[in-house]
């Protein structure tokens, strides 16, 4: 897990030391600037737990930590190492989750101290909903962004079959050339939409598109979005592809790994996660909901686990299955 | 509008080259009531006029009374549709257009209105509606419901944080839409649709809103309590008037208020059947007759199926 830690001074060395004595060995920390935050927040604090010193004053604190509200972040809590803050129950009335005081900031954190701010935002044991995936190198943020990656090293990666759904449906209501136009605009609809969780189209086949995402969130979580999609499917198919006739879509998540390859190039890839990933979509997802191998089972936000739940076994691994929306 | 010089002149040449002096009083009549072109430029009745100096009048007096959109929307129905039979031809309009354009207006082919372009400024009254204009609008009405029981339960900075989101929802759903927000009183707020399909627009956003509480309210949501809205849609006629005050006395305001109150259940989306009668079929058919007895509005809500 990320622990930003926004304040004026970046080079502050009282909050460099507090965030090295006080968050475990491999976490990943960083110091932005408050008069950035705004700015880099979208990118930075995503899978993050967000610290504000309390010396920007309580109202900024509160304004900036509005800016997390879109965002995927674990919690936000604020640091106060000189006791400035007349109210600290303010910052809880505000959604904080820590709150650190002078005497605790001098010391540092204890043995369990992080994990019971962070059970207090709601995050699960073990730090987040999406950990790394089948330990692949690296940590959170360590990802270096598709266009950085060599071709032909093997990466951990989480996969998503996404496809139109209910097509034979369609076949009949719109013919063939139009929904072969459908399958194109959709493949061309999702370049973007996965750029927003730092994923990327990778391989399309007849009915749908492979999608990779990096193994922990950068960005908008990938689940999230596939629900979110779903819930849009009315206004998507009419807005956006002019359809006039109901459209739904069908998403299958699994998390494994493979050789990595640019789009285009991928023909001689010899993968079990990719394979698996293509029957998982072609063959046991279903219209209108989202089907996740038990692998990619972190991957979904604690905000939607209770949608979810046990849809038996499929070629060896067990899978879970979210609600569908009524039409 | 600020209208530039090379506009001026550009519209002065078409006007001249394209109509004479006669029609062209007529066109300025159909923007300018009562508008005496001789009376303006002191010409006498038996002196024949220039088209050249009727033009050069009429687009000063246009650009002064700040009619030039409504100018041009008009001279674009003459030159698509003709006048009593006859056609009439209205060269370098698509020049015009281009220069309207660039100074950030917009053309709707639906309406056949100018708007401004929502990339440089989204103003209340699309940057051209007039005081006084009476235009067909199609309205949004969102209400928090149990707004008193937030309040009182967390306490008025949670529950403004929590209505804080819920404005820039309201306001991100209706202006991806060409919607304008009109009013936000603090827990409800209505906004106004006028171009496009403006009734169409209306409900999409009203359905978008809905999909974004519903995954504010897991993944977002600060206040451990869902924010439950009821929405409204209906469209009418109002007179647009500076004050948003006297806009709301209108009938069509009253209409969608009195819908979103006495209709429409928390969590839903409520149309009256002046709407449900412009949607096409894909969207209508994810409405549902209302169970309140004596209510002929349709209404739409997330629901979830069973696991």
């Amino acid at each position: 897990m990320n622990i930003l830690i926004c304040a004026a001074d970046p080079a502050d060395k009282a909050l460099s030391a507090f965030a090295s004595r006080s968050f475990p060995s491999g976490t990943a920390r960083e110091i932005v600037a408050d008069a950035v935050f705004s700015r880099v927040c979208r990118k930075k604090a995503p899978g993050a737990f967000v610290y504000f010193d309390a010396g920007l004053g309580s109202d900024r604190v509160i304004e900036l930590a509005s800016k997390l509200d879109s965002l995927d972040c674990r919690g936000w809590g604020v640091l106060d190492r000189r006791g400035e803050s007349t109210d600290p129950a303010a910052y809880f009335f505000a959604g904080a989750c820590d709150y650190v005081g002078a005497a605790l900031f001098k010391s540092g954190f204890g043995p369990g101290r992080f994990d019971d701010a962070l059970a207090f935002a709601g995050v699960p044991e073990g730090g987040g909903e999406t950990e790394p995936i089948a330990a692949g190198p690296g940590g959170r943020g360590s990802f270096p962004g598709w266009p950085a990656l060599e071709e032909g090293t093997d990466i951990a990666v989480r996969f998503c079959y996404a496809a139109i759904g209910n097509q034979k449906n369609l076949l009949e209501r719109i013919g063939e050339k139009r929904l072969d136009k459908l399958r194109e605009d959709f493949a061309a609809f999702l370049e973007p939409w996965s750029k927003e969780c730092g994923g990327i189209v990778w391989i399309r086949d007849n009915a749908g598109c492979l999608l990779l995402f990096p193994p922990q969130d950068e960005g908008m979580n990938p689940v999230l979005a596939a629900f979110r999609l779903l819930l849009d499917r009315a206004l998507i198919g009419y807005e956006v592809f002019k359809l006039e006739v109901p459209l739904s879509f069908r998403f299958a998540f699994h998390a494994g790994r493979t050789t990595w390859q640019r789009p285009g190039a991928t023909g001689k890839i010899v993968s079990e996660d990719v394979n698996f990933a293509f029957h998982l979509g072609g063959k046991a997802a279903g219209d209108g909901y989202i089907v996740s191998s038990s692998d990619a089972e972190k991957a979904v936000p604690s905000s939607l686990r209770d949608l979810f739940s046990a849809a038996g076994d499929f070629e060896g691994r067990s899978l879970i299955a979210s609600r569908r929306f009524k039409d | 509008m600020k209208v530039r010089g090379a506009l001026s002149q550009m519209l002065k040449k078409s006007l001249y080259e394209s109509l004479n002096a006669d029609m062209l009083e007529r066109v300025a009549q159909d923007v300018i009531p009562d508008y005496d072109l001789r009376r303006r430029t002191g010409f006498p009745p038996n002196i024949p006029m220039q088209g050249q100096t009727a033009a050069s009048r009429i687009v000063d007096d246009i650009v002064e009374e700040d009619l030039l959109l409504h100018f041009v929307e008009r001279l674009a129905i003459l030159d698509k549709e003709g006048f009593m039979g006859r056609s009439y031809r209205i060269g370098g309009l698509r020049e015009i257009f281009k220069a309207i354009g660039a100074e950030g207006f917009l053309w709707d082919s639906e309406t056949g209105r100018f708007m401004e372009d929502p990339r440089i400024r989204r103003s209340q009254n699309w940057g051209r509606i007039l005081h006084g204009e009476e235009l067909r609008f199609s309205l949004l009405r969102v209400d928090v419901a149990k707004n008193s029981h937030i309040v009182k339960v967390h306490g008025e900075t949670a529950a403004r944080g929590a209505y804080d989101d819920l404005r820039a929802m309201i306001a991100r759903c209706a202006e991806r839409r060409s919607g304008r927000v009109w009013s936000w009183e603090g827990d409800g707020a209505l906004a106004a649709f006028l171009f496009g399909h403006s009734t169409t627009s209306s409900v999409l956003a009203g359905m978008a809103l809905l999909h974004e509480l519903f995954i504010y309210n897991r993944a977002y949501n600060r206040i451990g309590e869902p924010v439950r809205v009821r929405a409204a849609v209906h469209t009418g006629p109002i007179r647009y008037l500076p004050d948003i005050g006297e806009i709301l006395k209108q009938e069509t305001c009253r209409e969608v208020f009195e819908s979103e109150s006495r209709w429409t259940p928390p969590d839903s989306l409520s149309i009256s059947p002046a709407v449900a009668g412009t949607l096409d079929r894909v969207i209508l058919d994810r409405f549902s007759p209302s169970l309140e007895s004596g209510s002929r509005a349709l209404i739409y809500s997330v629901g979830l199926g069973a696991g």
